[in-house]
């Protein structure tokens, strides 16, 4: 039954991928304007052992690693301000929120011309796109936290540090963790289509090359490439999360 | 309005002015006056100003608003089918499920190029980013919502014989209708930023060319006033989006499954 699931779920990929190459082989377009998905594997076997694409990507992973650290940082103290003072919770969380669905991304290129081509200006525009669902998943986790734990507290003394960094912080580590999954899919996004407008390195910017030296193979293998790499990351945050919320409510 | 409710209200007016608002605009000022690379933001204002009065500019919004509404409009129909669709089959819901989230997850503005090379320049290949931005949010909240439907719901539907228009009318529809608005709302605010990352790569016109252009030709003050022009953009739209959303939140007993897994471009 398991493995018969498991097909299950690679049925519509599968179909997209064939119907793409039989449309493609039936109806022959130009090869400049596309190749078949057999030709997009066999190309992304090239790209991956070339020596610039290691560098591509180390760049990229490392921009998306800098602005979740610094997002998670900043949406993490954020969240414990709003946590303790009602008032700043009641005021920010509305734009925290409106930011969710965040335009932020297009405001890249203000970013280019006050940082300078390269990641800081990319990290710069990213942590902004991370910190909103860090902090709303503090606040959460912080607010959700079950009676029983405030009142073990209470019974058994805790300071106010003790409260906060053995009780509280550890029951809301699950939500809070649901947030940086969400900021880690938004950071992928961010980096990726910020390098494919404007930047000096990366995959994005490698797509964009690739596309302006007319080598439609290399074009559809990197796609393919980005596609399979932030689909990945995208499910396995939402396996997980979906993991630890079935253990809350156990 | 009692005493109490005047002076929190008041309260929060000063919360926002205190804790957004003011150092917003203060750090923005100090950075205007500090930086060539910034314009203060009343130097923004002024700019914005003088460029609506501009044919060029005007037709440079037209152009990308044209896109972003078009774009929503047809993926946020195609994106309710499918989500009706494989939320309300079970089976169909677990088998495409994955395939969806994953896809749902990636940077989908880098098949623009390829849509380029396949379509050609110009108003067509931007359409078809916004509606893949526009598509999947609305898929992930409608499909939540059809999973949502009490089972007991569809018991008493078959009891009363309802025909298929019935369902639609009485159950379907109702059921879904503060997903679908919340999803609307979603769908404009991603098929804008496809729309407008589309444009920067390459485009004969809109708002996102314009940008990356001012940018590249170091003119500040048309930055700052294109960066205004664009937040209104999102602001308005999303303003007049919500306040549908809430009449259709107010007209039904279920709440808007707000579930998250919307990804920004």
């Amino acid at each position: 039954m398991g493995r018969l699931r498991w097909l299950e779920k690679l049925a519509l990929p599968l179909a997209l991928f064939m119907s793409i190459e039989i449309w493609i082989r039936i109806a022959s377009p130009p090869e400049l304007t596309i190749v078949p998905p057999s030709a997009w594997l066999l190309g992304a076997a090239d790209v991956v052992t070339d020596a610039s694409f290691a560098s591509s990507l180390g760049t990229t992973l490392l921009e998306i690693t800098a602005a979740l650290l610094i997002g998670s940082l900043i949406g993490f103290g954020m969240g414990l301000i709003m946590f303790r003072y009602r008032l700043v919770n009641q005021v920010w969380q509305p734009y925290l929120l409106a930011l969710y669905a965040n335009p932020v991304i297009v405001l890249y290129p203000m970013a280019v011309l006050i940082f300078g081509l390269g990641p800081q200006s990319i990290i710069a525009i990213v942590v902004p796109m991370t910190v909103p669902p860090i902090a709303v998943g503090t606040v959460i986790g912080l607010s959700s936290i079950s009676r029983t734990i405030h009142d073990l507290g209470a019974a058994l003394r805790c300071d106010w540090r003790q409260r906060t960094f053995r009780l509280r912080l550890p029951a809301a580590a699950p939500i809070i963790f649901g947030g940086v999954n969400v900021a880690l899919v938004y950071a992928v996004i961010g980096v990726v289509a910020s390098e494919f407008i404007l930047a000096n390195a990366g995959l994005g910017f490698e797509i964009r090359t690739a596309y302006a030296e007319f080598r439609t193979q290399r074009l559809y293998a990197l796609i393919t490439i980005v596609i399979v790499l932030s689909g990945a990351i995208g499910l396995l945050s939402s396996t997980l999360e979906r993991r630890i919320r079935s253990d809350l409510d156990r | 309005m009692s005493p109490y409710r005047t002076k929190a209200a008041l309260t929060l007016a000063a919360g926002h002015l205190v804790l957004v608002w003011l150092p917003l605009l203060g750090v923005w000022h100090a950075a205007g006056t500090a930086y060539a690379a910034v314009a203060t933001p009343s130097q923004a204002v002024d700019r914005l100003v003088a460029l609506l009065a501009e044919p060029a500019f005007v037709n440079d919004i037209a152009w990308t608003l044209r896109t972003v509404l078009y774009s929503t409009a047809i993926g946020a129909v195609i994106g309710a089918i499918a989500g009706i669709s494989i939320g309300s089959n079970r089976r169909a819901n677990q088998a495409t499920m994955p395939t969806i989230i994953a896809l749902a997850a990636t940077p989908r503005v880098i098949l623009y190029p390829a849509l380029l090379l396949i379509l050609g320049l110009g108003f067509w290949p931007q359409l078809a980013i916004g509606v893949l931005g526009a598509l999947f949010p609305m898929l992930l909240v409608t499909a939540a919502a059809a999973r949502a439907i009490p089972r007991t719901w569809r018991d008493v539907a078959a009891a009363c014989q309802t025909n298929s228009l019935q369902l639609l009318g009485k159950i379907l529809i109702p059921a879904i209708l503060p997903s679908f608005t919340y999803g609307l709302r979603l769908s404009y605010s991603i098929a804008l930023v496809n729309v407008l990352l589309a444009e920067m790569f390459n485009s004969p016109a809109g708002l996102g060319q314009r940008f990356l252009n001012a940018t590249q030709m170091f003119a500040v003050l048309d930055v700052y006033a294109i960066v205004l022009s664009l937040l209104g953009l999102a602001l308005i739209g999303n303003l007049l989006l919500y306040s549908i959303e809430k009449w259709a939140r107010a007209g039904t007993a279920i709440g808007s499954a707000t579930d998250g897994a919307t990804a920004p471009t």
